[in-house]
């Protein structure tokens, strides 16, 4: 049916996930219980992901949220001219329209004449070790990581990365060690308290490239 | 240092994450200081369940926003423009409306069955049952 290790998805799976692999159609095979042939594809590649959730395609009308967009933008102008930080939440049910309002955000700051730095994390529902699996996408973002670089180019990037936004930082100073964790950034290193100085330090950080 | 650049930092699905990310997330929004920089967490309502106080403080720092249901009557403007036209006949508008629930995800499913599975006769305006709230947007081959 489709070499072994390779992923086959049927129809519903396929057009929910279109927009984020790439799949190449099979011809359609008999399955137990069905009477007719399904088709199905293999997922060829991901397409990558830089930061940033790769188009879904044409989007529903945005409706409705103006007052909220509103709020957003109003967050995003304090910040900017305090200098300061803002955190919104962003709460409601699935469908309600939490990303797309996002969207809308980022419409928004692309318009804006200043040049201004938008990085995405996603939360995932599984697995353990994946504390800061969100946190390791916008970093993979920042150091220009691709999925299928290999420990040592991600080792190289990362390293990069912390000299160029980092004051004073040598070049060495990303641990190499398992060089796998480069690559999954979300695993779990140190304890809770790991972050400890992270946000506090960001008037360490010079610009974001 | 001269220009700083302002950063927005998006984290999807909050509800997902572990304490220790909440944590992280927390810290960064009651701590930082000296950079220009906009959180924007989104999350089911679940986050509250687990972390009542999430989002609560620090005064002007942190703020929630809370997506409603859609009114009707943008819910209306809603179907009318993913169908390209209004529903007004036979009842089939209010049973859209209460099939939808406000809920954008919904309206668009909703209004992709019709569609696809000819119940909408777009000359005559005439809308069919539509499918139960939650089915599942699978479409049927044609």
């Amino acid at each position: 049916m489709a070499p072994v290790g390779s992923v086959l998805v049927g129809e519903a799976t396929y057009r929910a996930t279109r927009g984020l692999f790439d799949y190449q159609p099979l011809p359609p095979v008999r399955v137990k219980g069905k009477a007719e042939p399904l088709p199905v594809w293999v997922a060829a590649s991901a397409r990558g992901r830089l930061g940033v959730a790769v188009d879904q395609g044409p989007a529903t009308p945005f409706l409705g949220r103006e007052a909220e967009l509103g709020q957003l933008q109003r967050s995003y102008a304090t910040a900017r001219d305090e200098g300061s930080v803002r955190l919104v939440t962003v709460s409601g049910e699935p469908g309600v329209g939490k990303s797309r309002l996002v969207r809308e955000l980022r419409a928004f700051v692309d318009a804006q004449p200043e040049l201004i730095a938008w990085r995405e994390g996603h939360c995932l529902p599984y697995g353990e070790g994946i504390s800061f699996w969100a946190l390791g996408e916008v970093l993979k973002a920042q150091a220009g990581i691709l999925e299928f670089d290999d420990p040592a180019t991600v080792a190289a990037k990362l390293a990069d990365m912390v000299a160029a936004v980092v004051e004073g930082a040598g070049r060495a100073p990303v641990a190499r060690d398992p060089p796998g964790a480069a690559a999954r950034p979300g695993q779990r290193h140190g304890g809770q308290d790991g972050h400890a100085g992270a946000g506090g330090d960001l008037h360490r950080l010079a610009p974001l490239p | 240092m001269a220009a700083r650049r302002p950063l927005v930092l998006v984290l999807e699905d909050l509800h997902w994450a572990d304490d220790a990310l909440l944590a992280f997330v927390r810290h960064l929004a009651e701590e930082a200081r000296g950079a220009s920089l906009l959180v924007v967490a989104t999350t089911r309502p679940e986050l509250f369940d687990r972390d009542p106080d999430w989002g609560q403080g620090p005064p002007g720092r942190a703020t929630t926003v809370t997506l409603a249901p859609l009114s009707d009557a943008d819910t209306t403007r809603l179907i009318a423009a993913l169908l390209g036209r209004a529903v007004a006949r036979d009842g089939a508008h209010a049973t859209l409306l209460g099939r939808i629930g406000g809920n954008p995800l919904y309206a668009e499913q909703v209004c992709r069955m019709l569609d696809d599975q000819g119940l909408l006769e777009r000359e005559t305006g005439r809308c069919g049952s539509p499918p139960p709230r939650r089915s599942c947007p699978t479409r049927s081959r044609r």
